[in-house]
């Protein structure tokens, strides 16, 4: 099971909530990366977003690949890069050298990004983003390495039924957000297997924190939630008004967030997630990094999810 | 001095061992180039400063194609991963060798930690587009921010190449470069091999302003000869 579940979320962010010196969530990124590789665990997971005060890393291949010269197995991902707002080629060219110097190491996630700002700052119209996602997907997969491993081939993220067919036409997995449950899921993976010609690998991500103690459990939802509100508030826009200007919106975003959060024992995380495995979802992706989690307590919930949740996992498979 | 060991040809696609040749042999540096193994010089440095210490990276990045913002923060978390080890050597990609300048300076301007616009005659930060009804901001910062004080942000010209053959060539050529045109600094172009003869034979050399003709004779009696039969 250990190689069917990746960490995330690395952004390197030094917020308001958590300050943090940014040099230093460079370096440990490294450190975290020989952790997770020595529990046997998949992949690290980064993301992207540009131009914002925390920090957040705009070119998560370039932060991970000294990562992967710390490593020799682990492999590692993006969830996501935002495709329309690069330039497809040198893309496809950070991506190969990042292939070639890991050793095949290399899982990119690829997602449209949603903040006008990011767009306008590099001359891009956002309501442009999915004509500009079809044409730098199709010239990626086109650069992809010859001879790679299917298997290998990028990850759209996403659960729109664009995005599904997209993953499915151009041969690419398929990664779905955290809210993503029930009956939709089921429905999505199915519409996605029935499109799909390649080797159609559907992922989940979750965001997880295992822990036996109540108010950890409550620390930690009154955290993630502060942590949503900042990043949902400032970012997500309708109609020119803010997520901070539409109180009932962000609630409700709020709301399906908590929700959706697998926090408490380990048992109950792992029972959790039988509901997406079940659903046919191959890979998980779990949520441990966060600004606000500290650097030690990261490091206690990847030996939790390696040697607490995921044993637990493999013997509901095994029963099944 | 200082001198940074850049390979050639196929050992391009070796970084890591050219590196590693570099930092033992006392050498300053190593420069990256593109190669069709590794296309994306600033990806190899963020991974070869991982496996070698102290070395300072240079890579070599072609500006006026794309984005000069998307070089820019490519540039900062690249200076991020090798922990301020990153020296980006800027070269006119071709083709695009008009818009060089104006993308120099975009980078130069993004690269330092301010909000900033910029309006130039190809490249508008931000756009300012009518479509992008929720975008607000007449200035962007660009993050992360350098690791150290300041990005290194080199012409190729502040980087002069040097193609490595006989030592005492090499040693002459450098001092013409200091004597003609100041140089600093200076990439010898030169197989991976030659990193020991580089530090030993012609980095002491070039430091100072001359040498008494004694230790010259010293060295390639003592030290030059040992080496010369080691091989």
């Amino acid at each position: 099971m250990l190689d069917r579940i990746g960490l995330s979320l690395w952004t390197q962010q030094s917020t308001a909530a958590a300050p943090a010196s940014i040099p230093a969530l460079y370096r440990r990124l490294g450190e975290d990366a020989r952790l997770v590789e020595s529990l046997g665990l998949h992949s690290l997971w980064l993301a992207e977003h540009r131009l914002w005060y925390d920090g957040w890393c705009p070119a998560p291949l370039h932060a991970a690949a000294a990562a992967a010269a710390r490593t020799e197995r682990l492999r590692f991902g993006t969830a996501m890069m935002l495709l329309p707002q690069h330039d497809p080629a040198a893309l496809a060219a950070a991506a190969r050298t990042f292939d070639a110097l890991s050793g095949g190491r290399l899982e990119l996630g690829v997602g449209l990004g949603y903040r006008d700002a990011e767009y306008d700052a590099l001359g891009l119209r956002r309501d442009r983003r999915g004509k500009a996602m079809e044409r730098n997907l199709g010239e990626l997969v086109e650069r992809w390495p010859a001879g790679a491993d299917d298997r290998r081939r990028p990850w759209v993220g996403g659960m729109a039924p664009a995005a599904i067919e997209r993953a499915a036409r151009h041969g690419c997995g398929l990664l779905l957000p955290q809210t993503l449950t029930g009956e939709r899921l089921a429905e999505t993976v199915a519409a996605y297997r029935a499109a799909a010609t390649g080797p159609a690998r559907v992922g989940i991500t979750k965001d997880v924190h295992v822990t036996e103690d109540g108010e950890r459990a409550t620390a930690f939802r009154d955290a993630l939630r502060r942590h949503f509100a900042e990043e949902i508030g400032s970012w997500w826009a309708l109609r020119g008004r803010l997520g901070f200007d539409q109180r009932e919106g962000l609630e409700r975003q709020l709301a399906r967030i908590d929700e959706c959060a697998l926090v408490g024992p380990a048992a109950a995380v792992a029972d959790a997630l039988a509901e997406p495995l079940e659903a046919g979802v191959e890979f998980l992706l779990l949520r441990v990094a966060f600004d606000f989690v500290a650097a030690d307590e990261l490091r206690d919930q990847a030996v939790a999810v390696a040697e607490r949740v995921a044993p637990l996992l493999a013997g509901e498979r095994s029963a099944a | 001095m200082r001198l940074a060991l850049e390979p050639a040809g196929a050992e391009r696609a070796q970084p890591v061992a050219a590196a590693r040749a570099a930092w033992a042999a006392g050498l300053d540096g190593v420069l990256l180039t593109a190669c069709d193994a590794l296309p994306a010089p600033l990806v190899t440095a963020a991974y070869v400063a991982a496996t070698v210490p102290d070395l300072l990276v240079a890579a070599e990045v072609e500006l006026g194609d794309r984005h000069p913002l998307e070089v820019a923060e490519e540039a900062l978390t690249a200076d991020q991963a090798t922990g301020g080890r990153l020296v980006v050597v800027a070269r006119p990609a071709a083709g695009a060798e008009d818009a060089y300048d104006e993308a120099l300076e975009l980078v130069r301007t993004a690269a330092v930690a301010r909000p900033f616009a910029f309006a130039g005659e190809r490249w508008r930060v931000p756009a300012r587009l009518a479509e992008n009804t929720d975008a607000h901001d007449e200035l962007v910062r660009v993050m992360p921010p350098p690791a150290r004080a300041r990005l290194e942000l080199w012409r190729a010209g502040d980087l002069p190449r040097v193609r490595h053959g006989d030592p005492a060539a090499t040693v002459a050529a450098l001092r013409a470069g200091r004597a003609e045109h100041g140089w600093e600094w200076a990439a010898l172009t030169a197989p991976v091999a030659a990193a020991a003869e580089l530090g030993a034979r012609v980095r002491p050399r070039v430091q100072l302003d001359r040498l008494p003709d004694g230790l010259e004779r010293h060295w390639e009696q003592t030290l030059d000869s040992e080496q010369r039969s080691e091989r």
